[in-house]
């Protein structure tokens, strides 16, 4: 954000969630409580993972993809258990339960989804589950735990995205600011 | 403003207009598998509350090749988190052969009815669905079209344009489409002919006494039913966090298997209701005060005065 607005730079101190610069107010906030804030239209724009962003379904516009964040949505589990059909119930273990459903219905004959809050890895360790669903960066935690990739199922990165009204009502101003990070995006590519 | 006073509004502007209104039975017998649905069985029969009414009037009218204008107001239902949720939906529709003044026709009634409500800063997103027609051609399969405009329809343009396998130069125009300002120009012929149709209307409007802060034109606004083939719309008031209602021309079969062409609008009461307050004007209304015994005499003062058209309310003074 700092490319686009000069002043957010020196108003960036300590630990401050709320940044004035000259064209945009940023407010920092979790990842998980982002969307919301944009759907709500407490802000005209957010910048948010795109894994959030397919959990969530939230009504939003996502209007870009955007060069940093990135991470693979994927299934896991131990390098002996295969994703063959046995005709058993599946056990799934994920923070991303819509995600998880939507991707992977129809795969086995049944699938049971198993909310975990984190360490998701613990799933197949503990026996809950017979895999896992979840974003990995390097594949390290999955390796350091005997888990490996079976399939990705969608990659990730962080996205721009806008309030659907703010979409209409600022349409010439968000419209020069994607414009503005697509040149950006092109530059580093 | 109270719910009832904003419907008298709505439905005498659209009377003026030669509107008649419509109704349908709040259950319906054969829908099937629909998201939120709320289903229930009796006699051995599968029973859903309406979750929306403009289809259902569409399945059951017959196509004439005179215009006909309704409109209807009524209760809808969807399952929500757990919940029952009932809402109050109104829409009018216009059905005729595609042409300009019945899509125009249709929009006007919305100004004039806001213009009665006082508010200004409303806005209208104008799509074209013949815009992406030349694009789906190229795609040819129909599932991969079905999961596009999916992505279109929740404004999903990472999704679709990861989804878009097709050649850099088309792909180019789509980013076009999806990003549209006035001063792109397409090189696909189709393209650009659905993008002047879409112009052209928006410049009719504009001669019609939409101001040009009223209108927004998006290129890459894709509705949520099917039947939705020509121009589209969706209705956004300043301080909502989301559409109003939309609607739109549309092409749909009835059950006497007639082809049906026409162009509607429709919207949740309550998304409004919230909205107005502030800005509705208040019925004027004359007091009469009395004891019992002078409501007999009272009576025929009130009665001159309503048929003069003003609201005349009794009050007892205890």
């Amino acid at each position: 954000m700092r490319n686009f607005d000069k002043k957010l730079l020196d108003e960036e101190k300590g630990r401050k969630l709320r940044i004035r610069g000259e064209r945009f107010e940023v407010f920092l906030a979790k990842p998980w409580d982002l969307p919301l804030y944009v759907e709500e239209r407490v802000v005209d724009l957010g910048i948010i993972g795109r894994d959030v962003i397919l959990e969530q379904e939230r009504n939003l516009v996502n209007l870009l993809s955007l060069p940093f964040g990135y991470c693979k949505m994927v299934i896991a589990g131990y390098p002996h258990i295969s994703l063959e059909k046995n005709g058993k119930e599946i056990k799934i273990a994920t923070k991303y339960e819509n995600i998880a459903r939507k991707f992977l219905e129809g795969k086995w004959s049944k699938i049971k989804v198993i909310k975990l809050n984190g360490s998701v890895e613990l799933g197949p360790i503990l026996n809950i589950s017979d895999f896992i669903v979840d974003i990995v960066e390097t594949g390290k935690t999955l390796k350091e735990n005997g888990l490996e990739i079976k399939e990705v199922l969608f990659e990730s990165s962080a996205c721009l995205v806008s309030n659907v009204a703010s979409f209409v009502y600022l349409r010439d101003e968000i419209l020069s600011f994607v414009k503005e990070v697509r040149k950006l995006n092109d530059k580093c590519n | 403003m109270k719910r009832e006073n904003l419907e008298k509004v709505i439905r005498r502007k659209l009377e003026l207009w030669g509107y008649n209104e419509v109704r349908i039975p709040i259950l319906y017998e054969d829908i099937w598998g629909e998201k939120n649905l709320i289903y229930f069985e009796k006699n051995g029969k599968f029973l859903a509350l309406r979750p929306e009414i403009t289809r259902e009037i569409l399945k059951s009218i017959r196509y004439e090749e005179t215009p006909k204008r309704m409109f209807y107001m009524g209760p809808i239902f969807k399952f929500n988190g757990g919940q029952v949720e009932e809402n109050y939906q109104i829409g009018w529709e216009l059905v005729y052969r595609p042409s300009v003044w019945r899509d125009l026709e249709v929009l006007l009634i919305v100004k004039e009815i806001f213009d009665e409500l006082n508010i200004e800063d409303y806005i209208i997103e104008l799509g074209n669905t013949r815009i992406w027609e030349p694009i789906w051609k190229l795609i040819e399969d129909k599932e991969r079209i079905k999961v596009l405009k999916g992505y279109l329809k929740k404004r999903d343009y990472v999704s679709f344009l990861e989804n878009l396998e097709i050649t850099s130069e088309i792909r180019n125009e789509v980013i076009n489409l999806l990003y549209y300002d006035s001063s792109i120009n397409f090189v696909n012929p189709l393209i650009e002919e659905g993008l002047k149709l879409l112009l052209s209307f928006i410049e009719n409007l504009i001669k019609l006494g939409f101001k040009e802060s009223n209108i927004v034109m998006n290129p890459a606004l894709m509705r949520p039913y099917e039947y939705y083939d020509g121009i589209i719309f969706e209705v956004y008031l300043k301080n909502a966090k989301l559409a109003l209602g939309g609607g739109g021309s549309y092409i749909e079969k009835n059950k006497y298997n007639e082809l049906l062409y026409g162009f509607g609008f429709a919207f949740v009461e309550e998304n409004l209701l919230g909205l107005v307050n502030k800005n509705m004007p208040e019925e004027s209304a004359k007091y009469f005060m009395g004891f019992d015994d002078d409501f007999i005499r009272i009576y025929e003062d009130m009665k001159r005065e309503r048929e003069k058209g003003i609201v005349s309310i009794f009050i007892p003074n205890n």
